[in-house]
């Protein structure tokens, strides 16, 4: 993010420089990262990454060994959890199995002190809006999972929180109703204006109803963009193989100026001359006249899988294996010889990070 | 919000209110566990190499310089030893026969097994008296002339004794069981006897490791069995006795103390460190095994199950019986002259053994699951410290803490000294003695709300004392019970650590069973056992009735 883009956007959250240690283990080192007023941040990544205890710092529930976390400006750091008022949701639904469906909305009220009747009133007011209404007086374990994780949205929300953190709410259910609840909390978070951080390790959750993904790995952030940049354009090797399908090559030494792959040059837009690149299997198209132009690789036929919507061809090129996936491939079957272009704009430097 | 801020930053950083009350509450099950666990083994680790010349190794020297003294110490390895491998072998039977056979009556002969927790350690070695002594039934009946009192008197008495504890353990052990791993042997042509041998003993080896180390534990700090039927025989409990109350001679006293607290220490760390080893046996993917019928090997089963079921039904049946016969050996008609209590201080020691146990697991309640709850709030390096305290006790023999009780508080200088020769010193040591299985079973069901609950109630802006009251305690509280009775059961049967600690105003019930044993009085020995077992179990079936009244399930008072 550029200082331009930090004076143009509303930061509402801002984390600085945090840091913390488990015994020997650094499970965050030195994360920076502002999150805009009213938006929808996913974290994600591999289990292990970071990204819960990144959203523990920011909840609370771990104290940082180092760095500030900023609220509009105000110091966040020390504060307690309870004093925080973010509303949280965790994957384990963690409702109180003791009281009903509306005593755990009422919870965070009565803490508050709300009056009776406010009370009562914003409990229903809550269980309205993710469609319990008539679950009201029933206990946690005679709901579903799908019901739980509702209601435990509608008690996180219940105190009007300056902020919703979901430790990946959806990762206990079922895919169907995990498909539901997605497009339900994202409506929900658009209606309330929330502004709403939401850890994950599914990429498809993320992309569908992140603004803004942060991708984290071993501790850091990778890269913060939408799904349209961190596809498009990523900045590391570990997002472009996290986000989607890539091929990674590894290019020969010098051949005409350029690396190359077997002999043959490659050549790139973005005039990169990293020698380990990147190219989406949608983007290698398959060239009819096998000796024409720029680009064009020729290589055996490894494997074809047929996918339904799109078939997905391997192909062997100078001992290097590049995946293609298109929607018409017919005639293509294994053994075959195939020549293939990798679009100049299409190729992704994936060096610097490459181990 | 800023104003939420600008409060919490008065607070903040150190003196949150929260932080201030976990730390008062730590403090407060703190102080008591150092006084009550550390002090009495500093001060028998004090006295231990106390001299007339100043501190030195004299003591030590001059014990195991002793032939005696190191005959007793390879007495009490040599018993411990042997009833240790017959307990296992025996208790790996019967577990294995509970969970991986289809033998009929399971939940009966479960229940049997356990009997003998319910009862002073001591009552196993009267009854096999009454079964096997001089004067027993099978000397009587067949005239075989049997000498049970000495080695084998001590090894059968304290295998009995041991045995529910090695069956709690190995039953846990094998009712988990990956269906995967016999199949694949199946499979691949392997016979029952090789998937026992390469699948069942390698996946149970930290559960047998670990009750080995138990029971061994259990046997060398034994007190009650070796008392009545060691005769000649001596081990190092008694000697300890023997040493302090009957000579007053506390310098041996505390270099047994040290002796016994070795491989006890030894056995309680290596049982620490298999079974923090033994969570990877199962995954998540693992299938549970199904149990198949196969009627000749399930047969087999049961008949060695019951074998084992009436031979434990024996010696308690036994020791029920005589509490009603007139006059073992010579009258064997039946009376109820035993109940009358009519020697020593009557029924008073059992009262007294109530009120003792009911304090200690009012005591307990409080500060053993205060102990375990405020350890998984502190998340400073105080939490180790604490939790090390905490599970201490598993490696303290009760002879060894009851020394190290007097050697600390019989002393007008302590405060404690206050409480010296009451009955709340007699329920705290109690409470102490047995806090590290009370605490693990309070750790447990704390660990279950300390995750997700606790953390759910902080985000909603609960603090420390109303998460408490609304969230943990309403959750947790069968647990708390379960706490409580175990620490009332403990209480009403052991022997070891307060039978330094009493008075004749402050006799409890199973002291009295060694005295009236002691005194020749067997019969009433007996009614007194037979007493004490009747409450213990009229209170665990009060509180199972209890728990599942208020819809409680699944939450077992046996430990």
């Amino acid at each position: 993010m550029s200082p331009s883009d930090r004076i143009t956007r509303n930061v509402f959250l801002s984390l600085r420089d945090i840091g913390k240690n488990f015994g020997a283990v650094a499970a965050l080192k030195s994360v920076s990262l502002d999150v805009e007023h009213g938006s929808f941040v996913c974290f994600l990544g591999p289990s292990g990454c970071g990204k819960t205890t990144l959203l523990r710092v920011v909840a609370g529930l771990e104290e940082p060994d180092s760095g500030e976390i900023l609220l509009e400006g105000s110091d966040l750091t020390r504060v307690p959890a309870r004093l925080r008022n973010f509303g949280v949701v965790f994957q384990s639904y963690s409702l109180f199995p003791n009281m009903t469906v509306a005593h755990n909305v009422a919870y965070g009220l009565n803490c508050r002190k709300w009056p009776a009747p406010r009370v009562a009133e914003r409990v229903k007011r809550m269980l309205e809006l993710v469609h319990l209404a008539d679950q009201a007086g029933k206990y946690p374990h005679q709901l579903s999972g799908g019901q739980q994780q509702r209601v435990a949205l509608a008690r996180a929300l219940a105190p009007e929180p300056r902020m919703l953190l979901l430790d990946e709410p959806l990762s206990a259910l079922d895919a169907k109703v995990r498909e539901d609840l997605r497009g339900e909390i994202r409506d929900l978070q658009k209606e309330l204006g929330i502004t709403t951080i939401m850890v994950t390790h599914d990429q498809d959750e993320a992309m569908e109803m992140a603004d803004r993904i942060v991708v984290m790995s071993h501790g850091v952030i990778d890269q913060v963009g939408s799904a349209v940049e961190l596809y498009t354009a990523p900045a590391t090797r570990f997002v472009a193989e996290f986000i989607g399908r890539i091929n990674v090559l590894r290019l020969d030494g010098d051949v005409g100026g350029a690396p190359g792959i077997g002999g043959l040059p490659l050549h790139r837009e973005r005039g990169g001359r990293s020698r380990t690149i990147g190219i989406r299997p949608e983007d290698v198209e398959i060239v009819d006249e096998p000796t024409a132009g720029d680009n064009v690789f020729t290589g055996q036929v490894d494997k074809v899988v047929y996918l339904g919507n799109l078939t997905r061809v391997t192909l062997d090129i100078a001992g290097q294996k590049i995946a293609l996936e298109q929607r018409d491939c017919a005639g293509v079957a294994p053994g075959a010889t195939l020549s293939v272009r990798i679009p100049p704009g299409a190729i992704h430097d994936l060096e610097g990070i490459d181990t | 919000m800023n104003q939420i801020v600008a409060t919490a930053r008065r607070f903040a950083p150190s003196l949150d209110g929260d932080k201030l009350i976990v730390a008062a509450f730590a403090i407060i099950v703190a102080v008591p566990l150092f006084v009550f666990v550390v002090l009495p083994l500093a001060s028998i680790l004090k006295r231990s190499f106390a001299t007339a010349e100043g501190y030195g190794l004299g003591n030590y020297v001059q014990y195991f310089g002793d032939a005696r003294f190191v005959g007793i110490v390879g007495n009490t390895l040599l018993v411990a030893a042997c009833a240790t491998a017959i307990t296992i072998v025996l208790a790996y039977g019967f577990a294995y026969a509970m969970h991986r056979s289809a033998m009929p009556f399971k939940r009966t002969l479960g229940l049997v097994a356990l009997v003998p927790l319910f009862a002073p350690s001591l009552v196993q070695a009267l009854g096999v008296l009454f079964l096997l002594g001089r004067n027993g039934i099978i000397n009587r009946t067949f005239d075989l002339g049997i000498d049970i009192y000495g080695f084998w008197g001590i090894v059968v008495a304290d295998v009995f004794y041991s045995f529910p504890h090695a069956y709690l353990i190995l039953s846990a052990a094998l009712a988990v069981a990956d269906a995967r791993l016999y199949e694949s042997g199946r499979t691949l042509g392997a016979s029952d006897l090789r998937l026992f041998f390469t699948v069942t003993l390698p996946s149970t080896k930290y559960g047998l490791m670990s009750a080995i180390f138990i029971v061994f534990t259990i046997v060398i700090t034994d007190f009650g069995n070796p008392m009545v039927i060691g005769g000649d025989y001596d081990v190092l409990a008694t000697e300890i006795y023997n040493q302090v109350s009957g000579q007053a001679n506390f310098e041996m006293g505390a270099v047994i103390g040290m002796v016994l607290l070795v491989p006890a220490a030894i056995a309680v760390a290596v049982e620490k460190w298999v079974t923090r080893r033994q969570y990877a046996v199962i995954g998540a993917h693992s299938q549970p095994l199904s149990v198949r019928p196969d009627r000749r090997f399930d047969r087999i089963m049961f008949g060695y199950a019951l074998v084992i079921c009436i031979a434990i039904l024996a010696v308690v049946g036994i020791v029920f019986f005589a509490s009603f016969v007139r006059l073992w050996p010579y009258n064997m008609s039946l009376s109820l002259r035993h109940y009358a209590f009519d020697v020593q201080n009557g029924m008073q020691p059992l009262w007294t053994s109530i009120y003792v146990s009911l304090l200690a697991a009012v005591i307990g309640i409080i500060f053993v699951t205060g102990a375990a709850y405020v350890i998984h709030k502190i998340r400073s390096r105080w939490a180790g410290v604490l939790y090390f305290m905490s599970i201490l006790p598993a490696a303290v023999p009760g002879m060894v803490l009851g020394l190290g009780y007097i050697l600390a508080f019989n002393d007008p200088d302590n405060p404690v000294y206050m409480i010296y020769g009451t009955l709340l010193i007699l329920a705290i040591c109690n409470v102490y003695h047995y806090h590290a299985q009370g605490f693990l079973i309070a750790t447990t069901s704390v660990k279950q709300v300390s995750g997700t609950f606790d953390e759910a109630s902080t985000t909603l802006g609960a603090g420390f004392l109303r998460t408490m009251r609304s969230i943990t305690l309403p959750i947790i509280w069968p647990s708390v019970i379960s706490v409580g009775v175990f620490f009332f059961v403990r209480s009403m049967v052991t022997l070891s650590a307060v039978i330094f600690l009493i008075t004749p105003s402050t006799q409890l019930a199973a002291v009295s069973v060694l005295l009236l044993d002691d005194a020749g009085n067997q019969n009433q020995a007996a009614a007194f056992s037979v007493c004490i077992m009747l409450v213990v179990v009229a209170v665990l079936v009060l509180f199972q009735l209890l728990l599942r009244a208020c819809g409680v399930r699944g939450e077992s008072l046996i430990r």
